[in-house]
């Protein structure tokens, strides 16, 4: 395992600087770069631009301007943007990246679990009117047209009915004295799910090791899941942040659901497709046979064997959520590495456009990793395989 | 005779009785302070007014407040204030109530109206007549005398100046769409400069000199009077400037000459090339030498050469001023370092020192940021008084008082400075749309919108009865430009011919139905002062036949020929349009095939559409034209390598029209259409050379018929920029300017918020 | 007990004779109704696409009716003596409801009703646009956009798919990699930053699209099948009967890989039309008319905030979105069992 892990980071390694080269040079081939929009102001002679250019290092060849990013890289400076000169690239990155995370992520693995529930229900009443609608209504789900769906929540939940609000991740009228950033607030609650998850993670193998089965096993989990939740609001109100981190919460709320409620679709076709499949299998046509009740041939034989395609889906969009999404970022007001990188990269902005990348690449490559472990650990016949 | 006047009398008194019998005679209402016609509005006594009609009046001297209450109605006024409440609406008045004679006076109109009365003036008597229900009453309103004028106008003034320190305060919220660059002013002035960060800082710093909206006049801001005439002390050139003497900085600190001194020193010292933007553009190292002060509130400037308009009054005393003893050391640790310019513009300057009135707030980062009022500041207290010529300014707080040279003729406009607001606060939405929708919701009081709202959501936002639109004209221009150094762009006739074809009015009209505004000039008629409005319009007033008709004739006069001439021949219903095919030029070579370089109907659908139609008018001539949309960046790159035939772009302007050199010198090096003409360079020289203003519009003029003329560039069309405000939550001084409420970011110094 | 369906019905599918699985698929679409309704549905499309032009040469006056530089101001309106100074026309460009609340009142007759709604029955776009025109023209497009770009992605994904499992090595680790590296692109933001590099039409976006989803997943996929086939005796026969490589793959392994491939091709036209429309919902693509870039002149103009009165700017094209990519969707779903079956099979 350790050998094959090492394997990927090395590939890993290569991959990434192949990224950043290709990625660097596509920029540059972009006419035009960061001074082209002083070009429509008068006030901004030739000279002026050429000036600017010198300062940003952009009248010297792609090439040396490569080998000074790559240096830089090399000994961990991402640089300097050009756009909010003369911000470290990296800082701006820090203080986009948990809220990129805190909703892309959240709304992957909601949407996951409800899909894989609500799928695999529709495959086990197959043919019937619920499964029919379900499925109608994955599919319209796949091919609406975001931007319009996303819209039209903002519209109806926002301004119509007013539950939620218009932008934002913050109320400003709060916020005006708030105590800390927003950036420490949002990794608060970064902390605060890393810490719930990784106990219960620990609750679960533990309950594994011990061998307890039955009902159990089945209300530990959520009842460890509960006390967490609310030592982390004790704690928040001890400190004093607890009414921010609800107010984050509660701007966090039409976003999440509308980003959990378009991806429903594909995951619940996902698991549907995927339970059907394995149902084809000979051992299930025992398991019935034996008698067994449907809720264990559901759970015990079906959805176990049907949760590798899931789980890979799972781990690849989660390394996916790193890179934010653009549409949702634009209208919820929720400005995040999505559209960083977008105004980076058309903005002329090299250093913040390829630190942008460099970034969502190395989480996108961990989820293609975590996806490919998650497979060996569910399907043993794939273990050997590992060594591909 | 006795007997006839006995029968006249006799009648008299049965008319007499008569009408008394017929009901009420008016009431004639007396008080000891007589109404008064002022500038069109009948004013009177409050107190007169209400006690008739029957309602209750309640005044505060020590807030201004005013309230009338009866019969069912409420007014709220207040002494000073042009707007009042009448039942909870607002209500604009054209006279602010205001104290005379001890006495308080209203407009009668507004008042009667206000609880049903009915209002009528009979000229010839000068009586106003008031009647409710049954009741009538009649007011006598003698002759005003001049001084009575005076002594109102004066007592107006002050009231509103009075006035303005009784506001609220209250939060404004602003909408944007992107938070600003960083909260550093030297950052803001040099390459971080955008509408966002300047809608941060600016409201918190102040130059020598400005520009005061709405009416743009040249004005002093922290200097005391005009600039010195530039005199000659051996090789160098000099002007002194004066400074107030009533100013602070926000921490208390006063402001004198050495921060005047260490701003431009130390820029100098880092060099204003090095620091672009602004600074570079304002600041000249090859012009200033240095600045000198002779005592705390006088400075002296030291040039190489004599200045023109762009670099004195409109370059170098439009630089914002920093506070010494905030920034010093800041200065004295970049030059230290390795790159000063990169520790300048890294510098976080949370808690600045500020003059402007405001004084940054909390900035979080991607959310919103906010300013908050400076209450040590005497700004509120200053007011600036337009008269028809020039104007003058004073502060009641300080004494201070300027007056313009020029200075003529009666007040037009008053402005009262600012700031009248606790905190102004601006939330970024990223999303236009759910900006907008947060204006219908009351959670902004306006949109900040440097393009102005899109046709839809005007419509939107038309039938909200609380939103205020407002039409201004933008400073920009959107054009088709030649490249002048290629056949057949070369030759004015064929430049000529395609400005006579292009029907802008009616593309405007009909297909745009009136979304953007066409126009010829390469100074835009909203920008008063610089614009030409008698050079030459080709096609003016044409209709598509005629406008051909006569671009044949351009073309035919100057040698042009075609295979198959384009002609307007009689049809069914009309006329219809012959095209032309084969066009050659006077030496006879063969028109190449042309392309139209615009952009992408995504980027923007207007030039795409302008691009279409333009396609279309130019093939009627005969000529082989295609136009080939591009991305934005492609027709930039194309532009600076002067690499096109025609192309469809725009510019935004500033108010000194600069960029009449800029783009139409042929030494120039922002010339992008290769225009070479030595009469225009002369013109020209001359601008620039000039150092008085109207000498130098004289010049401006001259040259805009030249390039009228010439045609260059064929101008298309300025978009107009549509605003809107909360009418229930605030209330601008002024809404009718060059480039909107947004050219002066929000307004954050002069808003009031109602109550 | 037997709630769930879980019966063998597909069992005689997995006992197959037939050494071609393509017409297997074919039968299967034959026999499925979602299929066919997938079908009937881009049979319509198709005969929009090919009546458009019929209509612009006879009925429908291009100055009127073209998709890009037609338009119809509405100060004509006025001569008809519908809408005057007091009532003018309302800024929706659609009037249909007008027109029947006019001829309820007895101002105009039925036929003049009908006529004026035939002149446009969708309405027409801020612009003056004909929205029916629009929507029939852009069919053509995006059919060449969802074919091309299928084509292309197939091609390379089966034919890099199965190059990788039959030579396996270093040919198989390269193009794992390379679809590795093409997945790591964030497709939108790497496609917007080529409309800026370059002209992006429909072709050419048809091509990148291609390229970049025919390198990525697909192959992986392709290949796990290829590698199921691979294994199977008879393609050993094969080779031992003196077949070359080459020979083997495209008569043994291609073939059993089809349906999968088909099947993909049908899910890219799916994610080919969306990107084009979100693209396009951007103002990136040099398009004259498609269904994305109705909705984006509708945002646009500023009409998205008033999407519910003015549903006809919207809703024609991303209804058109929707069920054109649904077609294709559905038909490949018909086909997964099949598929599924086959692999399952290898």
């Amino acid at each position: 395992m350790l050998r094959y892990l090492g394997h990927r980071l090395l590939q890993i390694l290569v991959l990434l600087f192949v990224f950043i080269t290709l990625t660097y040079f596509i920029l540059q081939a972009m006419p035009g770069d960061f001074t082209s929009i002083y070009a429509s102001n008068p006030q901004m002679t030739p000279e002026m631009i050429a000036n600017l250019q010198a300062r940003f290092g952009l009248n010297e060849s792609v090439w040396v301007q490569y080998v000074r990013f790559l240096r830089n890289i090399v000994t961990g400076d991402l640089g300097v943007s050009f756009s909010e000169y003369p911000r470290p690239v990296w800082d701006i990155i820090k203080e986009r990246l948990p809220r990129t995370f805190v909703l892309f992520f959240s709304a992957n693995i909601i949407s996951f679990y409800i899909g894989f529930w609500l799928g695999k229900w529709s495959a086990w009443y197959k043919g019937r009117a619920a499964d029919k609608v379900l499925v109608t209504g994955s599919i319209s789900l796949i091919t609406a047209f975001y931007p319009l769906v996303a819209f039209m929540a903002l519209w109806v939940f926002s301004y119509h009915l007013g539950w939620l609000p218009l932008n934002n991740f913050v109320d400003p009228i709060l916020w005006s004295n708030a105590p800390l950033s927003s950036m420490q607030v949002f990794g608060y609650i970064i902390y605060a799910a890393v810490v719930t998850t990784a106990l219960l993670i620990l609750v679960s193998l533990l309950l594994r090791k011990k061998g307890v089965a039955g009902a159990k096993s089945r209300w530990i989990p959520p009842i460890v899941l509960g006390l967490a939740l609310l030592s982390a609001v004790a704690l928040f109100q001890r400190s004093g942040l607890l009414i921010y981190v609800f107010d984050i919460l509660y701007h966090l709320l039409l976003p999440l659901f509308v980003l959990t409620f378009i991806r429903i679709g594909s995951s619940l076709l996902l698991t549907r497709d995927a339970v059907l499949a394995v149902t084809q299998e000979d051992y299930v046509l025992a398991a019935r046979a034996r008698g067994l009740a449907p809720a264990v041939i559901r759970n015990r034989y079906l959805a176990r064997n049907a949760i590798h395609p899931v789980v890979t889906s799972l781990a690849l969009s989660l390394g996916e959520s790193f890179s934010g999404g653009v549409v949702t970022e634009t209208l919820f007001s929720w400005p995040g590495i999505g559209l960083t990188l977008l105004r980076a990269s058309l903005g002329g902005d090299y250093p913040l456009a390829v630190g942008a990348f460099i970034i969502t690449g190395i989480f996108l490559l961990l989820g293609h990793v975590a996806a490919d472990i998650a497979t060996a650990c569910l399907d043993p016949r794939l273990r050997d395989s590992i060594g591909r | 005779m006795r007997f006839s006047s006995a029968i006249v009398l006799l009648l008299c008194l049965l008319a007499g009785t008569s009408a008394a019998a017929a009901g009420s005679a008016p009431v004639q209402l007396a008080s000891s302070t007589p109404p008064v016609l002022y500038e069109g509005t009948t004013l009177a006594p409050v107190r007169v007014v209400a006690d008739w009609l029957g309602a209750a009046t309640i005044y505060d001297p020590a807030t201004g407040k005013l309230d009338v209450s009866g019969l069912g109605h409420t007014v709220n006024m207040r002494i000073g204030v042009d707007s009042a409440w009448v039942d909870g609406q607002p209500v604009t008045l054209t006279v602010p109530p205001v104290v005379h004679h001890g006495s308080t006076l209203v407009p009668i109109r507004f008042l009667a109206n206000a609880f049903g009365a009915s209002v009528t003036y009979d000229a010839t008597q000068r009586i106003v007549l008031l009647q409710i229900s049954e009741r009538e009453a009649a007011l006598k309103v003698p002759p005003t005398s001049a001084a009575t004028i005076a002594e109102l106008r004066a007592g107006i003034s002050d009231a509103k100046l009075k006035a303005a320190t009784y506001s609220k305060g209250g939060t404004y919220t602003v909408g944007v769409f992107e938070e600003p660059k960083s909260n550093n002013i030297v950052n803001a002035m040099g390459t971080g400069a955008t509408t966002w960060t300047n809608a941060f800082l600016l409201p918190q710093y102040s130059t020598l000199y400005g520009n005061t909206a709405p009416r743009f006049d040249y004005a002093p801001v922290l200097a005391s009077g005009d600039p010195g005439p530039i005199t000659q002390e051996g090789d160098l050139f000099t002007a002194v400037v004066p400074l107030r003497k009533d100013m602070h900085w926000s921490d208390g600190t006063r402001f004198t000459a050495a921060d005047v001194v260490f701003t431009y020193m130390s820029i100098l010292a880092v060099g204003p090339d090095q620091l672009s933007g602004y600074w570079e553009y304002a600041i000249n190292k090859d012009l200033l030498v240095k600045v000198e002060a002779l005592d705390d509130f006088t400075v002296k400037f030291y040039l190489t050469a004599k200045p023109g308009l762009a670099q004195w009054q409109y370059g170098l005393l439009q630089v914002v001023i920093l506070p010494k003893h905030h920034w010093e050391p800041v200065f004295k640790q970049a030059l230290e370092s390795q790159d000063p310019v990169k520790t300048l513009y890294a510098f976080n300057d949370a808690n600045p020192v500020t003059i402007g009135g405001f004084i940054s707030g909390r900035w979080e980062k991607g959310a919103f940021f906010e300013i908050k009022r400076d209450p040590t500041s005497n700004s509120p207290y200053e007011a600036i008084f337009f008269h028809e010529q020039g104007l003058v300014i004073r502060n009641t707080k300080t004494g201070y008082s300027y007056q313009s040279e020029n200075l003529a003729g009666s007040v037009v406009d008053t402005v009262n400075s600012g700031p009248f607001v606790d905190n102004v606060m601006y939330r970024v939405y990223l999303d236009q749309n759910a900006a907008y929708l947060a204006l219908q919701k009351g959670e902004v009081d306006y949109v900040l919108n440097p393009s102005g709202m899109s046709k839809g959501i005007l419509g939107m936002l038309e039938k909200h009865p609380d939103i205020a639109i407002v039409q201004n004209a933008t400073n920009g221009f959107r054009f088709l430009g030649f490249n002048c150094d290629r056949y057949p762009m070369n030759i004015k006739a064929f430049r000529q011919a395609i400005a006579t074809v292009t029907d802008r009015d009616w593309l405007a009209e009909n297909v745009l139905q009136g979304v953007i505004e066409p126009i010829a000039s390469v100074v835009p008629p909203g920008n008063g002062f610089w614009h030409n409005p008698d050079a030459k319009v080709w096609g003016a007033g044409m209709d598509e036949y005629a406008r051909l008709e006569a671009a044949v004739k351009i073309l035919k006069d100057a040698g042009f020929t075609w295979s198959k001439e384009p002609e307007v021949v009689p049809a069914r219903g009309g006329y219809a349009v012959v095209e032309g095919e084969g066009l050659r030029g006077p030496d006879g070579r063969l028109i190449p095939q042309l392309t139209i370089l615009s952009p992408t109907q995504g980027y923007d659908p207007l030039r795409y559409t302008f691009a279409l139609h333009l396609e279309g008018w130019i093939r009627t001539l005969g000529i082989n034209v295609r136009t080939r949309p591009s991305d934005f960046s492609l027709i930039v790159e194309r532009q600076n390598t002067r690499d096109y035939d025609m192309i469809i772009s725009g510019y935004s302007l500033g108010l000194y029209p600069s960029h009449l050199p800029a783009f139409f010198h042929s030494q120039s090096g922002a010339n992008r259409s290769n225009y070479v003409n030595p009469t225009y360079d002369s013109v020209i020289e001359a601008f620039l050379a000039a150092d008085e203003i109207n000498a130098a519009r004289q010049y401006a003029f001259a040259a805009q018929e030249i390039l009228a003329e010439d045609v260059p560039y064929v101008v298309l069309y300025v978009n107009p920029l549509t605003e809107g405000y909360r009418r229930d939550r605030v209330r601008y001084q002024f809404t009718e300017l060059l480039d909107g409420i947004q050219g002066s970011y929000g307004m954050p110094g002069s808003v009031y918020m109602l109550e | 007990m037997n709630r769930g369906r879980i019966t063998r019905k597909s069992t005689k599918k997995l006992h197959r004779t037939s050494a071609s699985p393509m017409r297997e698929v074919w039968q299967h679409i034959r026999a499925s109704k979602t299929a066919l309704f997938g079908i009937g549905i881009i049979l319509l499309f198709g005969f929009c696409a090919l009546i458009h032009p019929l209509l612009m040469h006879t009925v429908w006056h291009p100055r009127l009716y073209d998709p890009v530089t037609g338009y119809d101001s509405f100060s004509s309106w006025y001569a008809l003596g519908i809408y005057d100074a007091v009532h003018p026309a309302p800024p929706s460009w659609y009037w249909t409801p007008q027109f029947l609340s006019s001829w309820r009142t007895g101002q105009i007759s039925l036929g003049e009703c009908l006529a004026h709604i035939a002149r446009h029955p969708l309405g027409t776009d801020p612009i003056g646009r004909d929205i029916l025109s629009q929507l029939m023209y852009s069919t053509r497009a995006e059919f060449i956009l969802g074919l091309l770009t299928a084509i292309i992605t197939v091609s390379i994904g089966t034919i890099v798919g199965t190059a990788a499992a039959y030579y396996a090595g270093w040919v198989d680790t390269f193009f794992m990699r390379l679809a590795d590296l093409l997945m790591l692109f964030p497709g939108i933001p790497f496609l917007i930053v080529l409309s800026a590099m370059m002209d992006l039409n429909l072709v050419n976006l048809a091509i990148v699209l291609g390229i970049l989803s025919g390198f990525g997943s697909i192959t992986i996929i392709i290949k796990a099948q290829a590698l199921a086939v691979k294994s199977h005796a008879y393609v050993e026969a094969a080779r031992l009967a003196g077949g070359s490589r080459l020979w083997v793959v495209r008569k043994h392994l291609i073939p059993h890989v089809l349906p999968l491939s088909f099947l993909y091709m049908l899910f890219t036209v799916t994610a080919a039309i969306g990107t084009e429309a979100t693209l396009s919902f951007f103002g990136l693509l040099n398009v004259g008319c498609s269904w994305g870039l109705m909705i984006h002149t509708m945002s646009a103009s500023g009409y998205l905030a008033s999407s519910i009165r003015y549903w006809w700017l919207w809703l024609p094209a991303g209804l058109a979105i929707t069920l054109f990519c649904a077609a294709f969707y559905l038909i490949g779903r018909s086909l997964e069992q099949v598929v599924h079956s086959q692999r399952q099979e290898g």
